[in-house]
């Protein structure tokens, strides 16, 4: 074959180039660490990431979702509590009632002291958390329980989705703390013990006591039924914590470069280059013109 | 036969010697013009009548070439190129879709999603209804911004495809008129080799624009075809014309001087505007529609889902996107936007799914957020995550076929640029040696001349 200076300069040119280009990809996948800069560099392997990525999202939002609830469950859990405590406080008020040694105007104050109470269980009831009134079903913009203890809120459950196609009921059940069907209404039990405490009615007051017993059990039935709604959301999240972990390793896996493999690419085509160069300054020194 | 013949026969060896020299002279001096065919001079022995000895006389030059290489020169051309502009196109679309880099629709779209779930989350919070359509306008806006810069590019490549085709034409009018300068200098008897050097030059440039055939008549005139038309004929020529079709495809129509048309575009196969047409037509409108069902498919479902709940007046049946007119998922991702209904109206965002459970229902936000992993897209077989990666991975898969085949036919194009170096190209060593053979050659001649001056001074001098 007749071999011409410009096949030698346009092969020159076409290898340098060829290989600057090789060079600076695997130089850019060493720098980064990331094997996909687009994807064209692995069609395959980058819609993989999307779908990766946009699953990861949606565990991402999931926990979002939860932490928001959990703050309001919490909440709720509590307020639960205090509740269930005032009761505790309510029966020792309405035991002192109870003993027929003691005069009159000492139930007259007791009286004052459980109709206090009584308020500080309506407030409790109209508790609001992040996302409105806690114990009104999905009403949760309207006050649900008068002074009276009547019922405006609704018997809804708010659903949170907590994984795919798991929803949870998050919000507690204001009627079944404070106003069960077939159970106790906290606020005519305590309004029936003011009552008797102030008309002297020693056998209501008595008789009241079972009833101020079922409302406190009423109400821790609903704190830990709440309690485990809580748990739930807890165990829910560090399930997701640990999916989120896998899928962040797949596209490890999956978009990473190796960083021994990029880094041994990008070392072996610089020298090759560098020897492309000088193998190019030996073929411009050759023919004959250089020797005349 | 005198010493006189003698005389005769140095001059012509002389005047021959310089031509040899003038043409490796003109060699040396295009040893880098890209396409120049060497030349060599034809020196024949000069037959002097019946006389025994004869001189030597200049038979003219020949051109290192034929037509067989330079066809297949123009062909590699043309594909290298067609396929360089595909990938460059190709690399342009990418870049739309480059969810590696921040571009591309991913982001938006779990952000919607997202949103969803916060309001399912918090559904009476005007913050969390506010962020839902912010989301879902985000998510039309980037469809919009894509969609536009994809029509925006068809749009360029269209213009650039019209530069292409002006280019082409311009060539056709100088190839003809190059036709008819070699038909005078040929029967004139003068050197046509210049002529024919700029008709190769005119067929290469014309090479890198559209696919070009040439063949040669009888009398050694071009015929040159390009895209299967017959583009010049001798010393006429037609010209190439660009119009749309109905979807908007390129069509490329030849017509005559007559006036006659007739559409050529499915011989369209190579150069600038075969690429561009192959890319604008095939992979930007396959890349188009497929966005355009993409994005339909999510907003409408969205739509669906949306309008089985309620808004806070418990009203249902509102939309959150206006999907254009239409037909289909057609011009989609071009024309999504909010839907009146709900634009600059948080509070009808439709969270709950009934009227009774306001304003803390959100069953139905919970079904919006299940959309986004339901298999709602291509024909209810893949969820929106997994469509938008079946998108990226189409792209991406284009981008690569395009680089690689021109990779590919960048080096078929080198190898046959090689053929052509190899034997029409000019070798700086083998022109020095010609430049010595003729200057030693001459040499010789001059040293006849006064060889024979000598002679003749003694045999004046003698007399």
């Amino acid at each position: 074959m007749r071999v011409t200076e410009m096949m030698r300069y346009n092969s020159m040119t076409r290898v340098l180039t060829q290989l600057s280009s090789k060079q600076a990809k695997a130089a850019e996948q060493a720098l980064t660490g990331s094997r996909i800069g687009a994807p064209s560099d692995d069609p395959m392997a980058a819609a993989q990431i999307v779908r990766l990525k946009s699953q990861r999202q949606e565990l991402t939002e999931y926990r979002e979702g939860m932490s928001t609830a959990r703050g309001d469950i919490d909440y709720a859990e509590n307020t639960l509590g205090q509740a269930s405590d005032l009761m505790l406080r309510v029966k020792e008020l309405a035991m002192q009632g109870a003993n027929s040694t003691l005069p009159d105007e000492g139930r007259a104050s007791l009286a004052q002291e459980v109709a206090s109470l009584r308020e500080e269980m309506v407030r409790l009831a109209n508790t609001q958390g992040s996302r409105g009134y806690l114990f009104a079903g999905t009403n949760t913009t309207t006050l649900p329980w008068d002074a009276n203890g009547n019922y405006a809120g609704n018997n809804e459950s708010q659903m949170l989705e907590v994984g795919r196609g798991v929803t949870v009921a998050v919000s507690p059940s204001g009627p079944n703390a404070f106003n069960k069907p077939g159970g106790q209404n906290a606020f005519a039990v305590l309004n029936d013990l003011v009552t008797a405490l102030q008309s002297n009615d020693l056998s209501g007051i008595q008789s009241s006591l079972d009833t101020i017993d079922d409302t406190h059990t009423q109400l821790v039935a609903e704190r830990s039924r709440v309690g485990l709604t809580l748990d739930r959301l807890m165990s829910a999240d560090s399930a997701l914590e640990f999916a989120q972990g896998g899928l962040d390793k797949q596209t490890n896996e999956l978009g990473a470069a190796d960083p021994f493999e990029a880094y041994s690419a990008s070392t072996t085509f610089a020298q090759a280059l560098e020897r492309a160069v000088a193998v190019s300054q030996q073929i411009l020194n050759l023919g004959s013109l250089s020797r005349i | 036969m005198g010493l006189g013949n003698v005389l005769n026969t140095a001059r012509d060896a002389l005047i021959a010697q310089s031509y040899g020299l003038t043409v490796t002279g003109q060699n040396i001096a295009n040893a880098s013009t890209p396409g120049y065919v060497r030349r060599e001079a034809i020196l024949q022995t000069k037959a002097l009548g019946t006389q025994a000895f004869g001189t030597v006389e200049v038979g003219g030059m020949r051109r290192a070439t034929d037509l067989f290489t330079q066809r297949k020169v123009y062909e590699s051309i043309g594909l290298g190129a067609s396929a360089k502009e595909q990938s460059r196109q190709m690399g342009q679309v990418e870049a739309l879709f480059n969810d590696f880099q921040g571009s591309g629709l991913s982001d938006a779209l779990d952000q919607m999603f997202g949103s969803f779930s916060s309001l399912a989350a918090n559904p009476s919070d005007p913050a969390t209804r506010i962020s839902v359509l912010d989301r879902a306008e985000a998510f039309a806006q980037r469809a919009n911004d894509t969609a536009n810069a994809l029509a925006t590019q068809r749009n360029e490549m269209f213009a650039q495809a019209q530069d292409a085709v002006k280019n082409v034409n311009e060539r056709a009018k100088d190839l003809a008129r190059v036709e008819a300068e070699i038909m005078i200098a040929r029967s004139g008897g003068g050197d046509p080799s210049d002529l024919l050097q700029e008709r190769e030059e005119l067929l290469r440039s014309m090479g890198e624009l559209v696919n070009v055939r040439v063949i040669e008549d009888g009398e050694g005139r071009a015929v040159v075809s390009a895209a299967g038309a017959t583009l010049v004929e001798g010393t006429n020529f037609n010209q190439l014309s660009l119009d749309l079709d109905d979807n908007g495809a390129i069509r490329l129509w030849s017509s005559s001087a007559s006036g006659a048309k007739s559409e050529v575009t499915r011989f369209l196969t190579g150069g600038t505007l075969g690429g561009l047409k192959e890319s604008r037509d095939v992979d930007l409108f396959k890349v188009q529609s497929q966005l355009d069902e993409f994005v339909w498919g999510v907003g409408d479902a969205v739509n669906q889902q949306h309008a089985a709940g309620v808004g806070l007046d418990g009203q249902a049946g509102r939309n959150i996107f206006d999907l254009g007119p239409g037909p289909g998922a057609e011009n989609a991702s071009r024309s999504i936007k909010l839907h009146a209904d709900v634009l600059g109206q948080p509070d009808r965002v439709a969270a709950a799914g009934a009227a009774g459970s306001l304003p803390g229902g959100s069953d139905n936000a919970v079904e919006l957020v299940r959309l986004g992993t339901r298999p709602i897209l291509a024909g209810g077989t893949q969820s929106p995550g997994a469509a938008y990666g079946a998108l990226i991975a189409d792209v991406g898969l284009r981008a690569k076929r395009a680089q690689d085949t021109a990779e590919h036919r960048e080096a078929v194009h080198a190898q046959i640029e090689n053929l052509f170096q190899s034997q029409s190209g000019v070798s700086l060593d083998e022109e020095m040696v010609q430049l010595t053979k003729y200057q030693r050659a001459f040499e010789a001649a001059s040293k006849v001349l006064t060889t024979v001056d000598g002679l003749l001074e003694d045999l004046l001098r003698a007399l």
